[in-house]
């Protein structure tokens, strides 16, 4: 258990895997990610086998509340785990939309990213977030989030994906090791 | 199937290519370029070359000369997505004083992405380190899009990761139909 302020992570059960499909389908959520795929429960199946059981360099959570351990209000991850690098992609997505919130998502990310620095002992992570897309109750866009958390603008994609009927640009941001300190401690 | 450029051409992998391959891949000039960071085994080279033959999302070329037909070096487009019609450059030139080969090869690779594969975006990852390689690739047309801050550890440090690309109507503007 990886524990936040108000949530905490926990590695992902089988019990969990049908929620996450229904978000990870979700056509409005699909906006924020590379996924463009209707997935089945046998490919959920497989990427729960392949990715969750057996890859080192994948790590994916349940983010839960810590006053409801049963209450899964999202999930998150640290995937494409370079070791010699020393690096990792941050994704996550808080589908429970009552908790996509400021206070929800700073607590996620900052819960992840401290134990990517401190746990798994990276140096860099980093995150692609697609162009202007608003993510949660207020006006804000996940840039911001990101920002929040010492994450620098690394430069954009151009046309990296389809959504909506049109190509859509992405920024980088990273975050070594040194800006997490310098923000954040 | 060839492709052809001014002084060179492109072929697909042949298994007998795979050994003098492998030792170019291996070899430290070339080696400190790429991702892999194991030494190639036979036997990791010849899983590599059955695997590719059936993976849509990849296609590896042997670069030939055009003056006498030697096998020079290799390129290849990875990570193709379908969907959003984009693709990975990877090129390396193993034969020494070849000045402009390695940017023919690259732009005959592209001109099939974009030509024959109904590519929209064509990237590619350099290491900021390697000053050629990058010079080379802006003068082919290619843009800089980020810097990925000390992304690689190679020789006992970290440095950055540059990112570069190209999409179909800029490739159009320059080079025509």
């Amino acid at each position: 258990m990886i524990t936040g302020k108000k949530i905490f992570l926990s590695a992902v059960e089988k019990k969990d895997l049908e929620q996450l499909l229904e978000w990870r389908n979700n056509a409005d959520n699909r906006r924020f990610y590379r996924e463009y795929r209707e997935l089945n429960m046998q490919q959920q199946l497989m990427w729960y086998e392949t990715r969750c059981i057996n890859d080192d360099s994948w790590n994916y959570f349940t983010v839960r509340l810590k006053q409801e351990p049963e209450k899964m209000i999202g999930y998150c991850g640290l995937i494409y785990v370079d070791r010699i690098n020393k690096s990792a992609e941050s994704a996550f997505e808080i589908g429970d939309l009552k908790y996509r919130n400021a206070e929800f998502i700073n607590d996620t990310l900052r819960t992840k990213i401290e134990y990517a620095f401190d746990n798994l002992n990276l140096n860099r992570v980093w995150a692609e977030i697609f162009d202007n897309k608003v993510y949660g109750d207020k006006n804000i866009t996940l840039d911001y989030y990101y920002q929040q958390l010492g994450f620098q603008c690394e430069g954009r994609k151009r046309d990296v994906a389809i959504k909506d009927g049109r190509y859509v640009s992405s920024t980088t941001y990273g975050c070594l090791k040194e800006d997490w300190i310098q923000k954040c401690q | 199937m060839s492709i052809i450029g001014e002084k060179t051409y492109l072929t697909c992998i042949k298994k007998s290519s795979l050994e003098i391959l492998r030792t170019w891949r291996n070899s430290e000039d070339i080696k400190q370029y790429t991702r892999e960071y194991r030494e190639i085994s036979e036997e990791m080279q010849s899983q590599w070359f059955e695997k590719q033959i059936h993976n849509k999302s990849q296609l590896n070329f042997e670069i030939y000369s055009n003056d006498n037909n030697c096998l020079i070096g290799q390129c290849s487009l990875a990570n193709i997505n379908w969907t959003y019609r984009s693709a990975e450059f990877g090129i390396y030139i193993a034969v020494s004083n070849l000045r402009g080969y390695g940017s023919d090869a690259l732009k005959a690779l592209i001109k099939h992405g974009f030509y024959e594969l109904n590519l929209h975006r064509i990237y590619g990852e350099v290491y900021s380190n390697n000053l050629r390689a990058l010079s080379a690739f802006y003068k082919i047309g290619f843009v800089k899009e980020c810097v990925l801050r000390k992304a690689k550890f190679m020789n006992g440090d970290y440095c950055d990761i540059i990112c570069v690309s190209m999409l179909e109507d800029e490739w159009r503007e320059k080079y025509g139909k």
